[in-house]
């Protein structure tokens, strides 16, 4: 490296008087000398005069404006990216393994609140659109079909209410608490048994209650008022709850001719059903009082 | 007074934003509007003498404060913000410059200019005999500079652009672009003597 080119590596420390005294001294002889050199340093330091002379620009009138149009879109995003960063930002920083556990759990819970909407609400809805709508009347094989027509024990049908593609196995006894723990075991098994030829309503709308179908209603209901007496049972409520063509009967009857009762109504077409939400102003499903037990009856129209 | 005066030459730098920035976080919309009125005019011209044109230079700004204000939670504070604002926009400047190359943006603009403009730029070159100052301030120096600075490449032009445009310090800039403060001044270097031939053949 000739003597020009160390002096030459040396004009940015010279010009920003970074080098030492020794060093400078040197340097300055060697300007003195060398006029190439003296020339040289005297364009950098115009160069560096002209860099750091340059204008600032201005930005344009608008350049507000357009900044914060484009902010309000990046803060709009930011909410979306609370989700996408909520594993890696500070300070919603969490553990990877929480994090996949929160997930789950949101879920689950998403999964279970889907399913008790399923069950609770559509299907429910459901059953009353084919309950008032004879086209989408559904699953005629499950009926069993009626001996005669306006009393209770040979007209009754099973009114399954839901197409069988929606049904599934299930055990009676099981959305039955009531008639599980007061019945004897051989009855459960007995519902049971039919809950699975029937499944649907009991899987769908739930537990405690039945719905009997018939063409009289007015008959069938009668019929009942006359078994009653002989099983020491009494008509507790009777009413059409809102619904055209339907009556729902409370009955209270001894806890041990419960299973007797339930059996007769299965036995001549009657099915384990629920009355909920749309019914929600009827009485409740069964309740035990004392050694009677409180049943409801719901007695629809055959379509 | 021996202790006092080591107190402050070991002090951190204290950071006047902090206050404004740790506002942004919690949510204080109008805080980022402060450091955007703070910075703009600073940005802008960053990004101009990156892309050299007002047009992108405006957009290229635009996204810094935007990166910024979406970024500003990772900004830890260990360096000043003004430091963290001005890596984000070298950073992208950088990149949209290599960007508009690879597209013969700056090849097509200077073949835009023609040989009219060269012949007034030639023209208008001030006697060099009159005042340095004058000459410099010049616009047609001006140009012949913001040209040589296009083609720079993009290493040597960062260090350019933040030192002698900007005025960080070596160690600011060290700290801006990862680099140890030795390669930041011998880029700084080359990058002048290559400014400096372009000028002097212009001017000669």
């Amino acid at each position: 490296m000739s003597e020009c080119e160390r002096i030459g590596g040396l004009f940015g420390e010279l010009h920003d008087e970074r080098v030492d005294g020794e060093t400078e001294t040197v340097v300055w002889k060697h300007l003195h000398s060398c006029p190439e050199c003296r020339e040289d340093f005297k364009w950098y330091g115009m160069t560096v005069r002209a860099l750091t002379n340059l204008e600032r620009v201005a930005p344009p009138r608008e350049f507000i404006a357009q900044l914060n149009s484009r902010l309000h879109d990046a803060r709009s995003s930011s909410f979306l990216d609370f989700f996408r960063n909520i594993f890696s930002s500070a300070p919603y920083a969490l553990p990877l393994p929480v994090g996949v556990s929160a997930l789950a759990f949101i879920a689950v819970a998403g999964f279970a609140f889907y399913n008790y909407s399923h069950t609770e609400v559509v299907p429910s809805l459901a059953s009353y659109q084919s309950l008032y709508d004879p086209g989408t009347r559904p699953n005629a094989d499950a009926r069993i079909a009626a001996k005669g027509a306006g009393t209770l024990q040979p007209s009754m049908q099973v009114s399954t209410l839901m197409p069988a593609s929606e049904t599934k196995p299930s055990s009676l006894a099981g959305h039955l608490p009531l008639l599980s723990k007061s019945m004897p075991e051989s009855l459960g098994n007995n519902i049971e048994t039919v809950s699975r030829n029937f499944p649907t309503i009991a899987d769908r709308i739930g537990a405690d209650n039945l719905t009997v179908e018939s063409p009289s209603i007015d008959q069938a209901v009668e019929s009942l008022k006359r078994i009653l007496p002989n099983i020491q049972g009494r008509l507790v409520d009777e009413n059409n709850c809102g619904h055209v063509g339907e009556v729902v009967v409370g009955v209270m009857i001894p806890s041990d001719a419960y299973g007797n009762l339930t059996s007769e109504l299965i036995n001549h077409g009657a099915v384990a059903s629920g009355m909920k939400d749309a019914e929600a102003k009827s009485p409740s499903p069964a309740k035990g009082e004392g050694n009677n037990v409180l049943l409801y009856i719901r007695f629809v129209h055959t379509r | 007074m021996v202790s006092l005066f080591l107190f402050s030459a070991f002090k951190p730098e204290t950071d006047d934003d902090r206050d404004i920035v740790e506002r942004c976080v919690r949510g204080d919309r109008e805080a980022f509007d402060i450091l955007v009125e703070k910075y703009y005019k600073k940005i802008y011209n960053l990004a101009y003498r990156f892309v050299g044109d007002s047009e992108e230079a405006s957009d290229l700004a635009q996204e810094v404060f935007t990166a910024a204000y979406q970024n500003l939670k990772k900004f830890r504070g260990d360096a000043k913000f003004s430091t963290w604002l001005f890596q984000i926009a070298t950073n992208r400047g950088k990149n949209r410059f290599k960007y508009l190359k690879r597209r013969g943006y700056f090849a097509n603009r200077g073949q835009a200019n023609g040989d009219d403009e060269r012949e007034s730029l030639e023209r208008a070159i001030p006697d060099l005999t009159t005042n340095p100052e004058t000459i410099l301030a010049s616009k047609q120096i001006q140009k012949i500079v913001q040209d040589a600075i296009n083609d720079l490449d993009p290493d040597h032009k960062e260090i350019v652009i933040l030192r002698d445009i900007e005025g960080f310090s070596y160690e600011e800039i060290a700290q801006m672009l990862g680099l140890p403060e030795g390669t930041t001044k011998s880029r700084l270097h080359r990058a002048r003597m290559v400014v400096k031939e372009k000028l002097k053949k212009a001017l000669s």
